[in-house]
């Protein structure tokens, strides 16, 4: 597996939950899930 | 005639090649001794649950592994309590005593009569709690086997992923993601498990575990915030924060959901 490091943020509460409860509903970790849709991001972003 | 079966108090058995320094380590997370302490062998007691360190030569297969074992405080009545439900419960006697052993779908475990004190409070997030955690496919069905030996459901996965129950610490089992992980056994056929931890209070712990030394971070979960500690070989401990955001997730009937 990749090095990998912490990445802490200041975001909404509502956000932290909103994005939590997607997690268990795909049923992926906190960490996968933000490293998919920041990376998937990136991608969409350098595609343009 | 129902007989109740007496609560167990979980006390996983972790090999280590360095007993005082686990020892040291357990006590800095707030662990205190319970009196029992042999050659090689150390039992420590949590708020709720206890676990024992068990000396193992740096060549032992078992060094870095853990098993799940409980105590009672009276072998004969639990014993009767839990045959009395119709569940298979077996006396055995071992180099160090008389035993008891039971089945889960897991593997067996192998209850020794409690000795000392402490680790007997109930769950309680202002307390920390011992939580022994099975990887396995057969979440529920665990589940289900251990309530016939006196455990109580408490908080389970609407995917059925987790299940977790109470007795005194928190018996948890947790999908296995890959079949290297299913269903490990160590020591003759005795479940293994993964030595986490729960509390209600990450925050408190993270501080008095970072003035103690250890490196400890405070990491966010879907279902909760952890702390991941470095213990003395490196590896790193989990300590749950008690679950308050049941979404996806479902209280047993009975059981009070939890609070802090």
């Amino acid at each position: 597996m990749p090095e990998k490091t912490q990445f802490n943020v200041y975001l909404p509460p509502e956000l932290v939950r909103a994005v939590k409860h997607r997690c268990i509903d795909e049923g992926v970790s906190l960490s996968a899930f933000v490293e998919r849709v920041l990376s998937d991001y990136l991608t969409e972003v350098e595609q343009r | 005639m129902t007989t109740t079966i007496p609560t167990p108090i979980l006390r996983p058995i972790r090999f280590v090649t360095d007993v005082a320094a686990w020892q040291a380590f357990y006590a800095d997370l707030g662990f205190i001794s319970t009196g029992v302490e042999a050659d090689g062998w150390v039992v420590l007691a949590a708020d709720s649950g206890r676990l024992a360190l068990h000396h193992a030569e740096p060549e032992s297969p078992l060094v870095g592994k853990a098993k799940l074992a409980w105590e009672v405080p009276d072998l004969e009545a639990y014993r009767t309590a839990v045959a009395g439900t119709g569940t298979d419960i077996r006396r055995a006697t071992f180099d160090r005593g008389d035993v008891l052993v039971a089945d889960l779908p897991q593997g067996r475990v192998v209850i020794d009569r409690a000795d000392g004190a402490g680790g007997t409070n109930p769950v309680r997030p202002e307390g920390l709690a011992v939580l022994p955690l099975v990887y396995t496919r057969s979440v529920i069905d665990g589940a289900e086997a251990a309530t016939h030996l006196g455990l109580t459901r408490r908080i389970t996965s609407d995917t059925n992923g987790w299940a977790d129950l109470m007795g005194h610490g928190v018996l948890a089992f947790h999908r296995a993601d890959s079949d290297a992980a299913e269903d490990r056994t160590v020591d003759d056929g005795e479940i293994s498990v993964e030595i986490s931890l729960e509390t209600g209070d990450v925050e408190a712990l993270q501080t008095r575990v970072d003035a103690a030394g250890h490196p400890v971070d405070l990491i966010d979960e879907a279902y909760a915030r952890t702390l991941r500690i470095t213990a003395p070989d490196g590896t790193r401990v989990w300590v749950n924060e008690t679950q308050r955001d049941l979404y996806g997730f479902h209280v047993a009937t009975g059981a009070a959901p939890p609070s802090r």
